[in-house]
C-alpha cells in the first residue's frame, strides 16, 4: 500500500507542477488563483462576522441552499452519468496488472475519492461564499462548510463507486444509480409539499419557509448538512455536531463497504477507464463531446473546391451530426429567457441578450472549427491561407449567427421591444459572434500547442473586452456631443459591429500563415 | 526532387537544436531514407519540410519553397499518426482531399489504391470505426490520391500488418520507378533494407553520414548506422 500511497502523492504533485511548466500556463494558474482568492478574501472582508438572525436569516439560507443545490446537482449527475471508471487509464493500466491486492486499488481509488470530495466541497464553499458578500460568512465558518460539503460529497462519490463497481458484477445493480436520486428528490418534495401546506401553496412564501425551515434537515445528507451548518451560525454546537456525526458515520460505512468489495471487476473497469480517460481528454483539448455513432446520419456529401472544400467539409459534419441546431442549446437558450423573464421582467430583452453572450462563448468551444485550426490536412491543402481561415470559421460563424440571430428576435418579439431596438441587438450580437469567433483563432495562434479550452475562453473575453473599449468611448463621446440616447445606442451598435469587424478581418489577415502550418 | 538546405530547428527554449544545421538531396526516381535512433531528429526534418513547423534555411519541393501552393499541389504526406475526421467516411474523406486540392479524374487513382489496401468493402464507413491498420492506409492513400511528384513518409509501417507492409514496400517502389521522389524517415532499418537509394543517417540532430546504395560494400545498411551512431556513444562516454 505504500507503493500506491507513494504514487498518489507523486502524481498529485506532477499535476501541480505540471501547472507551473510553462510561463504561460503558471501565469494562467496565478491568474485563476488571484481571481478565485480574491473573490473569496472580498467576501471574507465584506461580509458580517455577526450572525443577525433578523437580517440575515434569508440571505444566509439562499446561500447555503446554492451550494447544496449545486452540490446536489453534481452528485445527482455523476450517479446518473453513463461514463464511469474508477480511475484513470494509466491509473488502471498499473493498478490492475500491478502486484496490487483489491483492497488495496480500493484505498487507491478512496484516497482519490477523498482529494475529489475536498476539491468539490472547496466549490460548494465558493458558491455559498459569493452569495454570502453581505450577509455572515467570517473564516471560521468558511472552514466549517468546507468540512460539511467535502464529507457530503465524499459520500456520494463513494456511493456512486460503490453502486459502479457492482453493476461491473452483474448490469441489475445498475438500477441503484436512479434510485438514490429518485429517493432523495422524493424526500425533498416531501419537504417542499410540508412547506407548501404551511404557508397555504403560496409559491414565493413556500420557497422561502423551504429554504429556511427545520423541515429541511429531514432530507438525508442535504438535509443534515444545512443542520450542521444552521447550526454551527445560531451557535448551537450540539446541532452542529450531530448534522457532522451523521454525515461522518454514513462516510465511514460507505468506505468500510467499498474497500470490503472484492469481485473481479479488472476486465471491465479498466476497458471503462480507458473510454473515459478518452472522453474527457477530448472535451478538454477540443472542448467537444464524442458523437455516438449511432446518431450519425448519413447526408449526400458535396465538396465545393480548393479552401472551399474545408467549408463543405464542416457543413456535411454539422448535416451528420445534427450539430447546427441542436437540442441541448435550444435548451440552454429557453432556460436563459426563462431566467431572464423572472430575474428582471422588465428587462428581459437586455439580460437575455447578454445571457446569449456568455452561451456563445461556451458554444464556441464545441465546434469543429478548433480541431481545424489544429489539423494539418488543413495545413497542406494547395489554396490560399487567408481563404483556408475563412472557410474554416465560416461555418461555426453561420452557425452561431443563425441560432443566436433567431433567439434575440424571438425575445425581442416575445417582449414587444420596438423593432429599431431588436435590430441594434441583431447588429450588436453579430459583431460579437465575429470578434469570439476571430478571438479564438488568435488564442490558438498565440498559445499553439499549449492551447486548451480554459485558456482560450480566458483569452476570448480579453479580446472582446479590448474590442469594446473604443466603441464604449465612442459610445460616451457621442453621448455628451448629442446627447440623444436612443440615437447614441444605435450609434453604439453600429460602432461595435464596425470595430468588431475591423478587429475580426486584422486578427483574420494577421493570423492566416497558421493555415500555412506551422508548430502543430 | 526535395531539396534542403541549413535546415535549423531549436524547439521553445531548448539550447540544443532538434535539426542542426541539415542539408541534403532527395532525388526523382531515388528512395531516400533518414535513419537514426529515437531524438535523432528525423520526423522534425520531414514535419519542416511539409511545412509544419518554424524553422531556418530552405527548403524546395520541386524547385517551389516548400510553403507554396505550387509545393503543396505536389507533395505528398503520410504522417506517423493518421489524423483524420472521425465522422466522415471513407470515401467522403477521400472526396474531400480530391476536391480540396483540385484533382481532375481522381477516380482510377482512388479506386487503384482501394483495391491496393482493401479500403473497398470499408468505403462507407466511418473513419472512426476503422481499425488502427485501416486508418494508416486511408492515410496513406490519401497522400498518395494526389499522384505526388514528392512524397514524405514518416515512421511509414506503424500499424500494419507484415502483408500490407510488402504491398506498400512493393508501391514505394513502382512510385520511385515512376520518377517520384520518396524520403523516407524510420529507426527499422530492416523494413527499408530492401528498397533504399540513398540513406542519411541522423544522430543529435545532425547528418553524420550519407551512404549512396554500392557505397556499403561488405557491411550492411545496419552494420553502418550502429558503426556510426555506436560509435559516437562510445566516444562521448570516453
Amino acid at each position: 500500500m505504500r507503493g500506491l500511497a507513494y504514487l498518489f502523492v507523486r502524481k498529485n504533485l506532477g499535476m501541480i507542477r505540471n501547472q507551473f511548466r510553462t510561463v504561460t500556463s503558471a501565469l494562467f494558474m496565478v491568474f485563476i488563483l488571484l481571481v478565485y482568492g480574491g473573490l473569496v478574501a472580498a467576501c471574507l472582508a465584506m461580509a458580517k462576522t455577526d450572525y443577525l438572525a433578523e437580517t440575515m436569516a434569508v440571505g444566509t439560507n439562499l446561500a447555503l441552499l446554492a451550494g447544496i443545490g449545486m452540490l446536489a446537482l453534481l452528485a445527482v449527475s455523476t450517479l446518473v452519468s453513463k461514463r464511469k471508471a474508477l480511475v484513470y487509464d494509466t491509473d488502471a493500466f498499473y493498478l490492475y496488472s500491478g502486484p496490487y491486492s483489491r483492497s488495496q486499488i480500493n484505498g487507491y481509488v478512496l484516497m482519490q475519492t477523498l482529494l475529489q470530495g475536498l476539491f468539490l466541497g472547496l466549490l460548494g464553499t465558493f458558491m455559498s461564499a459569493m452569495l454570502s458578500m453581505t450577509s455572515y460568512f467570517p473564516l471560521r465558518f468558511l472552514l466549517f462548510s468546507i468540512v460539511v460539503y467535502w464529507l457530503l460529497m465524499t459520500f456520494f462519490l463513494l456511493v456512486n463507486d460503490y453502486i459502479y463497481m457492482w453493476s461491473l458484477v452483474d448490469p441489475k445493480y445498475r438500477i441503484w444509480t436512479y434510485v438514490v436520486p429518485v429517493l432523495l428528490l422524493a424526500a425533498a418534495g416531501l419537504v417542499f409539499l410540508l412547506s407548501c401546506m404551511d404557508t397555504d401553496f403560496k409559491l414565493k412564501e413556500s420557497f422561502l419557509a423551504f429554504a429556511q425551515g427545520e423541515q429541511f434537515y429531514y432530507i438525508p445528507f442535504f438535509g443534515w448538512a444545512k443542520w450542521a451548518m444552521n447550526s454551527f451560525i445560531e451557535g448551537n454546537p450540539a446541532g452542529a455536531f450531530l448534522g457532522i456525526l451523521l454525515l461522518l458515520v454514513f462516510d465511514i460505512a460507505a468506505a468500510a463497504a467499498f474497500l470490503r468489495f472484492d469481485k473481479d471487476i479488472a476486465e471491465q473497469a479498466a476497458a471503462d477507464a480507458q473510454e473515459v480517460t478518452a472522453y474527457l481528454r477530448n472535451v478538454k483539448e477540443h472542448g467537444t463531446q464524442p458523437v455516438e455513432l449511432k446518431k450519425v446520419k448519413r447526408v449526400k456529401a458535396d465538396f465545393r473546391e480548393g479552401a472551399g472544400a474545408v467549408f463543405s467539409k464542416n457543413l456535411l459534419l454539422m448535416k451528420k451530426t445534427g450539430n447546427f441546431l441542436r437540442g441541448q442549446d435550444v435548451f440552454l437558450i429557453v432556460l436563459y429567457f426563462l431566467i431572464s423573464l423572472f430575474v428582471l421582467p422588465s428587462n428581459t430583452f437586455y439580460m437575455f441578450c447578454y445571457m446569449m453572450i456568455f452561451w456563445m462563448l461556451n458554444l464556441l468551444n464545441d465546434s469543429d472549427m478548433m480541431r481545424d485550426l489544429k489539423n494539418y490536412q488543413i495545413y497542406l491543402i494547395p489554396d490560399s491561407p487567408f481563404k483556408k481561415l475563412v472557410c474554416v470559421v465560416l461555418p461555426t460563424f453561420l452557425k452561431v449567427s443563425v441560432v443566436a440571430g433567431a433567439a434575440v428576435v424571438f425575445a425581442g418579439v416575445f417582449t414587444k421591444m420596438p423593432a429599431g431596438e431588436i435590430l441594434n441587438w441583431l447588429v450588436m450580437i453579430l459583431g460579437y459572434v465575429m470578434i469570439l469567433i476571430s478571438g479564438t483563432v488568435l488564442s490558438v495562434r498565440l498559445l499553439g500547442s499549449r492551447t486548451n479550452a480554459y485558456a482560450e475562453n480566458l483569452l476570448r473575453m480579453v479580446i472582446v473586452a479590448g474590442a469594446a473599449v473604443p466603441s464604449a468611448l465612442a459610445g460616451i463621446l457621442l453621448f455628451f456631443l448629442c446627447r440623444n440616447l436612443a440615437l447614441v445606442m444605435a450609434l453604439i451598435s453600429a460602432a461595435t459591429l464596425i470595430m468588431n469587424l475591423a478587429v475580426t478581418v486584422l486578427i483574420l489577415v494577421c493570423c492566416q500563415g497558421m493555415m500555412n502550418g506551422k508548430e502543430l | 526532387m526535395i531539396e534542403v538546405n541549413n535546415l535549423i530547428k531549436t524547439y521553445g527554449r531548448s539550447s540544443k537544436p532538434a535539426a542542426d544545421h541539415i542539408s541534403f538531396t532527395a532525388l526523382p526516381g531515388e528512395i531516400t531514407v533518414l535513419l537514426g535512433p529515437n531524438g535523432a531528429g528525423k520526423s522534425t526534418t520531414i514535419k519542416s519540410i511539409a511545412n509544419l513547423l518554424n524553422y531556418k534555411g530552405e527548403i524546395k519541393i520541386c524547385g517551389y519553397p516548400n510553403k507554396s501552393i505550387e509545393a503543396k499541389q505536389r507533395f505528398g504526406y503520410i504522417p506517423e499518426v493518421p489524423m483524420l475526421y472521425d465522422l466522415l467516411t471513407v470515401d467522403e474523406t477521400t472526396e474531400f482531399i480530391a476536391r480540396a486540392y483540385r484533382l481532375k479524374d481522381y477516380q482510377e487513382t482512388r479506386e487503384k489504391y482501394m483495391e491496393l489496401f482493401e479500403l473497398k468493402e470499408h468505403r462507407q464507413k466511418l473513419a472512426k470505426e476503422l481499425s488502427k491498420g485501416m486508418k494508416q492506409k486511408l492515410s496513406m492513400l490519401l497522400a498518395l490520391l494526389i499522384r505526388p511528384q514528392a512524397l514524405l513518409v514518416d515512421e511509414p509501417m506503424v500499424g500494419l500488418d507484415p502483408a500490407s507492409i510488402e504491398a506498400v514496400l512493393k508501391l514505394l517502389v513502382e512510385m520511385k520507378q515512376e520518377g517520384v521522389s520518396v524520403l523516407i524517415s524510420t529507426h527499422i532499418i530492416d523494413v527499408v533494407d530492401e528498397i533504399w537509394d540513398c540513406a542519411y543517417i541522423m544522430d543529435h540532430g545532425k547528418i553524420v553520414r550519407r551512404v549512396r546504395r554500392g557505397e556499403e560494400k561488405e557491411e550492411s545498411l545496419k552494420d553502418i548506422f550502429f558503426e556510426t551512431t555506436q560509435g559516437d556513444k562510445r566516444e562521448e562516454d570516453a
